[in-house]
């Protein structure tokens, strides 16, 4: 799948670079007849000057919205006399188009499924069987194995990390019996209730916190505000939020750890901003944090991985790869993390 | 009490304690057949659970009887001493081996299933008495604990022994509460459970006894629902925390021993039962499905008064008001929760909208707080009001949406309420709540969808089938126009009530 997208994406490279080298010959060869008086060659070679603009900006990598900048050809091409400067002054706007802006949208596709992931490497066979777990629950519970062998499966996820558990329950939610279903809700509904009862002693915590002495409430309150962020962001983190609630529970996080990191200084705590922020689409604040976990004195091997994550929503892609570099063998070594070093490392060698 | 009434009501944590659905039937049953008398024979769990008597008895309700479960170990008058004999417990074991048997659909070579049925109807008619088993033998006598013993090696060794002993006697002692309950229960001449469970246990006993019928009218399926308790139940991990092989994926052996105790008792209930009445064919089929015999299922579907709900319909102004009401218990089978988090995206895109939570709050007060704590925490609590217990003829004219988030319903009669006072509803893909709003037949489908289906648990599906209604006048007008042409078409009280009123005539003539 992998391999399949990315010869598109080289086909796509050689027609922009291709329209970009007829859109300049045509327009000088247009503006030549054009100083000769010839018209009609002029505004021939104009027009496929435009067509090879198009060409060229229609690749994603020149310019993040194609579409206007398309139609921008088309006009000048309705301009002949202005044409050639017109079409060479846009050659400036398409560059700059080449900076993301801080939250613009990605779009992304899914990591290759986790039974697959597990195949090859066998340096990560330890990250690879915990990639391997969750997949014959999936298998069982999306081809519909037996009634009684998907209660079993939804059974089993009870012990699984929120993360991997609560998106196999909400498969299972919509499970065609009612037992499968009932089963998942009681689960979700039970780890979801544990989380909102720790935040809500917290929050009874933090209110008796507000009435005692000064001199000791500083740290204590740092550390109630902590675990607030991280009680939110467990929420965030494990799938039990979703749209609209999502963003306003990682807004909530973020706010208890900014909170709690201006009372006490803590590089884990920055490390857990910064992974908000990146969850929030919010590069530039997560570099931020980011630079405050590393002077807080968090490794950079622990900081690379997310710097990478940064660089790509910056769209600083070449950057990926040597980031991901940094991290180190025992970070990527985490679920997941060892199949995008692969991929970002394999790009970094063909480019 | 000397002369017989009508029909005994068997009523489990419902009527006439406890406000809600099945309740407000109950009551709509009482008064709606006032030539049958009728005596309610209430059995709780806790008595602290339950308060005063939340409904005016009507004249034709002539005796009410009230018991908890929590006294089974109390010694009372009617316990006897032990005395059973090899042959009273090698009975039992057969009505065990019947209830192990039936539900695995098959039995070993040899065994004749129908005559440990006849014994396990004959166990029943004799617990408690004095040529029976009593609460004493089985807590006493050394055969008791040896086929605890046996039964543990033989089914359920995955439990710890003690944890299994215990939870065998938290089954058992209120099965020997409700054999004395039947030997002194006033008389009948008839007797209708409206639930399996405890309730329908109890029919079953009275029927053997007093060989009278046993009606049975399921609202929800009553084993389901225990299976969600018990799997929402947070004591049971607490007490029961490291027993079980989560990663091999194996079931609970304890919890799977209380939903198949509950199983058992739904079995029997529908051994004694004829007939056996389910609101809707989906619930029927699950009947089945639970052992109930084909030929004494049949289905009558909810009814209401039309003409109750006109001044409700009347009072309605031109605007469709913002407001989505959710009219039930604040109870988890009700998913409260997902409501306030629909809530929270409906008021981001309808900013005037308001949510209302038109329901008792008291029966799980933990789950209430949750309820309101989460409100706070989306930052809605101006906009979400917990009303608590409203008449719902005053508060639907001001509902523009009616919600039902529940993850279980059988048929709600809150739907149809709201249909009739002229409310469109957007409703989970649970029990009828999918024929309420779409139709069930063909004729009943070309009348137009009433509202909106979702998938439970989906609270951005919730969101966006609120937003549409309230924002599109055309559609909601639609709506509204078929829900009050289909619940006068095809959920008349009368109807009900004329159904009801030959099952009961056929009892009566037995």
């Amino acid at each position: 799948m992998q391999e399949k997208s990315s010869n598109a994406g080289d086909v796509r490279s050689w027609m922009s670079a291709l329209g970009l080298f007829l859109a300049l010959s045509a327009e000088l060869g247009a503006l030549l007849c054009a100083l000769h008086g010839e018209q009609a060659p002029a505004v021939g070679l104009h027009a496929l000057s435009a067509l090879g603009f198009g060409a060229w900006a229609a690749d994603g990598k020149v310019m993040s919205r194609p579409g206007p900048f398309i139609a921008a050809c088309v006009m000048v091409f309705t301009i002949p006399i202005l044409g050639a400067l017109g079409v060479a002054l846009l050659i400036v706007p398409a560059w700059r188009g080449q900076r993301p802006a801080e939250d613009d949208g990605v779009v992304e596709i899914s990591l290759p499924h986790a039974a697959a992931v597990g195949g090859g490497n066998s340096a990560q066979e330890g990250a690879a069987q915990v990639n391997i777990a969750p997949a014959p629950i999936e298998v069982v519970l999306r081809t519909q194995g037996t009634a009684q062998k998907r209660v079993a499966s939804v059974m089993a996820l009870r012990r699984m990390d929120a993360q991997r558990a609560v998106p196999l329950l909400r498969v299972a939610l919509g499970d065609k019996h009612e037992d499968v279903r009932l089963l998942a809700y009681a689960i979700l509904e039970r780890r979801e209730k544990e989380l909102r009862g720790r935040i809500e002693v917290l929050l009874s915590d933090l209110e008796g916190l507000q009435a005692g002495s000064e001199a000791s409430e500083s740290k204590q309150r740092a550390a109630v505000l902590k675990a607030l962020a991280e009680q939110h962001w467990e929420l965030v983190h494990g799938g039990f939020v979703s749209g609209d609630v999502e963003k306003q529970t990682l807004l909530s996080a973020a706010s208890y750890g900014h909170d709690s990191l201006l009372l006490s200084p803590d590089g884990s705590l920055a490390l857990l901003l910064a992974r908000m922020q990146l969850r929030a689409r919010k590069p530039g604040s997560a570099q931020r944090y980011l630079s405050a976990a590393s002077e807080l004195g968090v490794a950079s091997s622990v900081l690379a991985p997310l710097y990478a994550e940064t660089a790509f929503l910056l769209r600083r892609f070449d950057a990926i790869g040597p980031l991901l570099a940094e991290a180190g063998n025992a970070t990527l070594a985490r679920p997941k993390l060892d199949a995008v070093a692969r991929f970002w490392g394999a790009r970094e060698d063909q480019t | 009490m000397s002369k017989p009434t009508d029909i005994a009501l068997l009523l489990e944590g419902t009527y006439p304690y406890v406000r809600g659905g099945v309740s407000s039937w109950v009551h709509q049953i009482i008064t709606g057949l006032p030539s049958v008398t009728f005596s309610l024979i209430f059995v709780g769990g806790r008595r602290t659970d339950y308060g005063e008597i939340r409904y005016e008895l009507p004249k034709n309700v002539v005796h009410v009887e009230t018991h908890y479960l929590e006294d089974a170990w109390k010694q009372s008058k009617g316990a006897l001493p032990s005395r059973a004999g090899a042959n009273q417990f090698a009975h039992s074991e057969d009505l065990h081996n019947f209830l192990k048997y039936s539900a695995a659909g098959k039995c070993p070579d040899g065994v004749d299933i129908a005559q440990l049925g006849w014994t396990a109807d004959k166990v029943l008619s004799m617990l408690e008495r004095p040529d029976g088993l009593c609460i004493n033998d089985y807590l006493s006598h050394p055969i008791a604990w040896e086929h605890i013993r046996k039964a543990h090696l033989e089914g359920d060794d995955q439990a710890s022994f003690v944890d299994y002993f215990w939870s065998l006697r938290l089954m058992h002692g209120p099965l020997f509460q409700l054999a004395r309950i039947a030997n002194t229960a006033a008389p009948a001449r008839a007797f209708h459970t409206i639930s399996t469970g405890y309730a329908g246990f109890l029919g079953a006993l009275l029927q053997r006894r007093r060989q009278r019928p046993l009606i049975l009218t399921e609202h929800g399926i009553y084993t389901k629902e225990r299976r969600i308790d018990l799997n929402q139940a947070d004591w049971f991990e607490q007490l029961h925390a490291g027993r079980e092989d989560a990663s091999l994926g194996t079931t609970h052996a304890l919890r799977e021993l209380w939903i198949r105790f509950f199983e058992s008792l739904g079995r029997l209930t529908y051994r004694a039962a004829d007939p056996i009445i389910s609101l809707y064919e989906g619930n029927r089929s699950r009947q089945l499905q639970d052992g109930a015999e084909n030929v004494r299922t049949r289905v009558i579907v909810n009814g209401i008064d039309p003409k109750r709900f006109a001044p409700a319909f009347s009072q309605r102004g031109g605007e469709v008001p913002r407001v989505v009401g959710l009219i039930g218990r604040v109870v988890p089978i009700k998913d409260v929760k997902t409501f306030i988090r629909t809530m929270r995206q409906v008021i981001l895109e309808v900013p005037d909208a308001q949510g209302w939570i038109i329901g008792g709050s008291d029966e799980d007060p933990a789950y209430a707080q949750e309820c309101e704590a989460l409100a706070r925490s989306l930052g809605i609590s101006e906009k979400l009001r917990f009303l608590g217990h409203q008449n719902v003829i005053e508060i639907l004219p001001k509902l523009g949406v009616l919600m039902l988030t529940s993850i279980s319903e059988a048929q709600p009669l809150a739907i149809l309420e709201a249909f009739a006072a002229g409310v469109p509803c957007v409703a989970t893909d649970v029990g009828a709540c999918r024929e309420q709003i779409e139709g069930g037949t063909p004729e009943d489908r070309a009348l137009g969808h009433a509202g909106r289906v979702v998938p439970f648990a989906d609270a951005d599906a919730l969101a966006r089938a609120a937003v549409e209604l309230l924002s599109d006048s055309t559609t909601w007008h639609a709506c509204q126009t078929a829900a009050r042409q289909r619940v006068a078409k095809h959920y008349s009280q009368e109807a009900m009530l004329d159904a009801y009123l030959k099952v009961y005539q056929s009892a009566l003539e037995v």
